[in-house]
C-alpha cells in the first residue's frame, strides 16, 4: 500500500465524515484573508464577470457558464509565492532579534503601546523571585506561545549591573602558554556576532573548538584545521583536562575583552567572568533575576502546553548560560544572550535565551523550544527560534530534520547549548551589522549553500513592535555571496561558482562597485565531506588590514588587504 | 445568506444562486483547489467549474449540506486535474504535501506491490475515523479529504496552526499504528 492508496481511500469515505467536517465550515469572502486569498486579489472576481455577462433568467438550459468561466489564462509556471513569503518570514525574524538590540528606550512595557499582552505577561516586582503574573488566556489555546516579538514577556531588573572595573592586565610573555594551549598573549582577529576567531603566535582559534597551526603542515603541506583539544580519547567532558570544554560555547568577546561563562554544571552559573591570556578571571557580570526568569518560563511552558500535568523545570540554578554578549558602537551598554538549559514537560523540551539589556536590567525573551511543535511538517523544517512564532515556523534557517529523527533527538544538559550554539554560528556568516544596517542574505531554503537574496534592513526600523512591517532593502535577488563580513565599510564575501574558481569579492554597502580581492588558483581539489567543502575558498577573515583565507588543499594565506 | 436560500435560488433558476454562491464559497472552493493544484489560475477555473456544474445538477441533486457538497466537488475536479499534470507531481501544492505526509502512515518495508484489498482498507479506515474526537475528525477530513491548507483549517476550527500542525502529526502516527495493527502495512 502507498500513500495514494491511502489517500484514495480516504477519497471513498462515506458522506458522513466529509459532511461533519464542515458541519461548521464557513469561508465567506469577507473573512480575514490570508497568503492564498492574496494572491487571489488581483484576479478578475467572478461575481463581476457574472455581473457584466447579465445571463438570462427562465429555463434550466441557461446557463451561466459563459459568465462563470473566466477568459483562459496561460498556466504560467507554479508560483514560489508561498515560498518567498516563507523566505521574508524568515528575513523578518532574523531581524526581529537584532532588533532588540536596537531596543533602547521601549523596554518599559506599561509605557509600550500595543505590547499589553508582554506587559500583561510579567511584571517583576522583587528579583528574588516573587510569582510574576499569569499569562494572558489567548497564549494557552495554541500550540505555539503567542508571544511575538511585540509581546515578548518583559522582566526588569534595575540592579543587573556589570562591573566596570578596569579588566586585568595581560602579563603573559610571548614563551608563555595561553588559555587555549598555544603560546603567547591571545588576540582578538574577529568577533562578529558568534563567530571568536582568536590568534596567538602559534594558531588561528575558531570559536575556541578548533585552531590552524601558523607554522606546521602536514605531510602534504596543508596547514591542517584541528580539535583545539585532539586528544582521541578525550569526552570533552572534563574541564581540567579539556581545553575544548572549557571554552567552547563559554568564551566569547565583546571585541575588546575575553570573557567566560561559567559552566552551566557549576556551582554559580549565573556569573560571567572576564579572562585574560593567562586564565585569570575577574567577576564582570553577575544574573540575578534568574528566579523570576524561571517563572516566566515556567508559565510559558504550562501555556504552551496545556496537556502537560506538571512542568518539571531543573534547578533553577542550573538554567542559565551566557551565550554571547555584546555592545553596539561606542555605547556603554553590554547586551548579553543569555540561554537555559531545557526544561522538560513530558515529553516537551523548553529552551529559552534571554537578551539582557544591562543599561536598564531589563530582559527581553527569546524562547527556543525543541519538541514536536517546533516541526513544520509542510517543510519539514526545525524552528530553532521564535521571535515571530507563526511566521518563524515557515522559514526559520534550520536545517531539515526528518520527523521521526527529531523525535529521536536527544539532548542532553551538558550538549544541548553547545548545539543551540553551533546552529547560530551556522547562521551568523549570513549577516553583519555595518553602518547602522543590518546586512543578510536570505537562505533560499534549508542547504548552507543555497542562493539567496542580499537585504539590508536599517537597524532604526527594526523597532520590536513592528517587525512585520519591516521592508528590506533587496540589494540583490539572486546573490551568490557567502561568508558575508564587513570591514572598513565594505562588505566582503565569497562567491563561488559551480563551474570555474571561487572569489572572494568586495562591495559597497549598497551592493555597488564589486571588486574581485581574491580569486581562487585551485577549485576544489580535495575529497569532500561537506557541500560547503566543495569549493577552493572555505573560509576568510579580516584582521587588522589583512584578510585571511584558508583553501582546500592550500595553507592559509594571508595577504594584505589592499584599497579597492 | 443560508444554504437553503442558496438552494432555492438555484431550484428557480436565479442567476444570483452564483453570484451568492461564490460570496459564501467561492473562497473555500479556491482554496480547496489551490492546496491540491498549487496554481491560482488553476484554482480559479476550478472554482468557477465548481459553480458551473452547481448550476447543472442542482435541482437535480439537493445537496443537504452546500458547503460540503462544493467541497468535494472542487476535491473532485481539482484531483482530476492534478492527474492531468502528472508530469508536474512534485510541483508543489497541498496535494503532493499531503501525499508525502500520508507516506509516513504507509511507509513499510513490504513490496508496494502487494495488493490491499481496498473494502477492508476502507473499513480500518473508518474503524480509526470512528475512535477519534469529532475535532480530530474534522481536522482530518480537512486535511487529507479536502487538502485544506493548515492555516485555513486552523482558521476553520478556531484554533492555532501549532495546534493542527500538532494534531495532525499525531493522528498520522495514530492511523500508521491503526494500519500496522490492521496488518495493511
Amino acid at each position: 500500500m502507498n500513500e495514494r492508496d491511502l489517500f484514495d481511500a480516504i477519497g471513498r469515505l462515506p458522506e458522513q465524515y466529509r459532511t461533519e467536517a464542515f458541519s461548521s465550515v464557513q469561508m465567506p469572502e469577507q473573512a480575514e484573508k490570508n497568503e492564498i486569498d492574496a494572491m487571489f486579489e488581483s484576479s478578475v472576481r467572478t461575481e463581476a464577470v457574472c455581473s457584466a455577462a447579465e445571463p438570462q433568467r427562465g429555463t434550466a438550459e441557461q446557463k451561466p457558464a459563459a459568465a462563470i468561466r473566466q477568459t483562459e489564462q496561460p498556466k504560467p509556471h507554479r508560483s514560489g509565492l508561498i515560498g518567498l513569503t516563507a523566505i521574508a518570514a524568515a528575513v523578518a525574524l532574523t531581524v526581529g532579534f537584532f532588533a532588540w538590540s536596537m531596543r533602547q528606550e521601549t523596554l518599559d512595557p506599561a509605557a509600550k503601546p500595543g505590547s499589553s499582552a508582554g506587559a500583561d505577561f510579567i511584571q517583576q516586582s522583587d528579583i528574588s523571585g516573587e510569582p510574576v503574573t499569569a499569562l494572558p488566556e489567548n497564549t494557552a489555546d495554541s500550540g505555539f506561545s503567542t508571544t511575538t516579538a511585540a509581546d515578548s514577556p518583559i522582566v526588569s531588573a534595575e540592579d543587573e549591573r556589570y562591573s566596570t572595573a578596569e579588566p586585568l592586565p595581560e602579563s603573559l610573555s610571548d614563551s608563555e602558554v595561553n588559555l587555549l594551549g598555544g603560546h603567547g598573549p591571545l588576540r582578538i582577529a574577529e568577533s562578529i556576532n558568534y563567530n571568536l576567531v582568536l590568534e596567538d603566535q602559534d594558531f588561528w582559534y575558531f570559536n575556541a573548538y578548533s585552531k590552524v597551526s601558523k607554522s606546521e603542515t602536514n605531510q602534504y603541506g596543508v596547514h591542517e584545521e584541528k580539535l583545539l583539544c585532539d586528544d582521541p580519547g578525550c569526552k570533552h567532558q572534563r574541564e581540567d583536562n579539556c581545553l575544548r570544554y572549557r571554552c567552547e560555547c563559554r568564551l566569547m568577546s565583546d571585541g575588546q575583552s575575553l570573557f567566560l561563562a561559567a559552566d552551566n554544571q557549576s556551582e554559580d552559573p549565573t556569573q560571567l567572568d572576564r579572562i585574560n591570556s593567562s586564565g585569570e578571571t575577574q567577576p564582570f557580570f553577575s544574573l540575578k533575576a534568574y528566579p523570576a526568569l524561571r517563572r516566566a518560563l515556567e508559565q510559558l511552558c504550562a501555556a504552551q502546553y496545556p496537556d502537560a500535568e506538571s512542568v518539571n523545570l531543573f534547578s533553577p540554578k542550573l538554567d542559565w548560560r551566557f551565550m554571547n554578549l555584546f555592545r553596539l558602537g561606542d555605547e556603554d551598554i553590554y547586551y548579553m544572550v543569555i540561554g537555559t538549559t531545557l526544561s522538560e514537560a513530558e515529553q516537551h523540551y523548553f529552551n529559552a535565551g534571554f537578551l539582557l539589556n544591562t543599561k536598564d536590567g531589563s530582559f527581553a525573551m527569546l524562547h527556543l523550544t525543541l519538541n514536536e511543535a517546533r516541526y513544520d511538517p509542510d517543510n519539514r523544517i526545525l524552528c530553532l527560534s521564535d521571535v515571530m512564532p507563526e511566521q518563524a515556523v515557515k522559514g526559520v534557517p534550520a536545517q531539515e530534520i526528518m520527523l521521526y529523527d527529531m523525535n529521536q533527538i536527544q539532548f542532553t544538559k551538558e550538549t544541548h547549548t553547545e548545539q543551540a550554539a553551533a546552529k547560530i554560528i551556522y547562521m551568523a556568516d549570513r549577516w553583519c551589522l555595518e553602518d547602522g544596517r543590518l546586512i543578510f542574505i536570505r537562505v533560499n531554503g534549508a542547504e548552507s549553500d543555497a542562493p539567496g537574496a542580499a537585504v539590508r534592513y536599517s537597524l532604526e526600523a527594526c523597532n520590536l513592535n513592528q517587525l512585520k512591517d519591516i521592508e528590506a532593502e533587496v540589494l540583490e535577488e539572486n546573490t551568490k555571496k557567502l561568508y558575508l563580513t564587513a570591514a572598513d565599510g565594505r562588505l566582503y564575501y565569497i562567491i563561488k561558482e559551480t563551474i570555474g574558481p571561487d572569489r572572494i569579492c568586495s562591495c559597497d554597502l549598497n551592493g555597488q562597485n564589486e571588486v574581485t580581492v581574491f580569486e581562487s588558483e585551485t577549485v576544489g581539489k580535495i575529497g569532500y565531506l561537506y557541500p560547503m567543502q566543495n569549493s577552493a575558498f572555505q573560509r576568510f577573515l579580516i584582521s587588522n588590514g589583512r584578510i585571511v583565507i584558508l583553501e582546500n588543499g592550500e595553507p592559509y594565506q594571508i595577504k594584505q588587504l589592499s584599497e579597492p | 445568506m443560508t444554504d437553503q436560500e442558496l438552494l432555492a435560488l438555484f431550484i428557480q433558476r436565479d442567476e444570483r444562486a452564483v453570484s451568492e454562491t461564490q460570496k459564501q464559497y467561492g473562497r473555500l472552493c479556491r482554496h480547496i483547489a489551490y492546496g491540491i493544484l498549487s496554481s491560482k489560475e488553476d484554482a480559479e477555473e476550478i472554482a468557477n467549474d465548481v459553480l458551473m456544474r452547481a448550476w447543472d445538477v442542482i435541482p437535480r441533486e439537493k445537496p443537504q449540506n452546500l458547503g460540503a457538497f462544493l467541497a468535494v466537488m472542487t476535491r473532485n475536479l481539482s484531483t482530476n486535474r492534478l492527474d492531468q499534470y502528472t508530469a508536474q507531481r512534485r510541483g508543489g501544492g497541498q496535494h503532493p504535501a499531503v501525499l508525502d505526509e500520508l507516506a509516513e502512515c504507509t511507509a513499510s518495508a513490504e513490496n508496494v506491490e502487494q495488493a490491499v484489498d481496498a473494502r477492508l482498507l476502507d473499513t480500518a479506515l473508518r474503524q480509526f475515523l470512528d475512535a477519534l474526537t469529532a475535532e480530530q475528525r474534522a481536522v482530518f477530513m480537512l486535511r487529507y479529504y479536502y487538502a485544506l491548507p493548515v492555516p485555513d483549517i486552523a482558521e476553520q476550527r478556531q484554533i492555532g496552526v501549532s495546534k493542527v500542525k500538532v494534531m495532525l502529526m499525531r493522528l498520522r502516527k495514530r492511523l500508521n499504528e491503526h494500519l500496522r495493527k490492521g496488518g495493511f502495512l
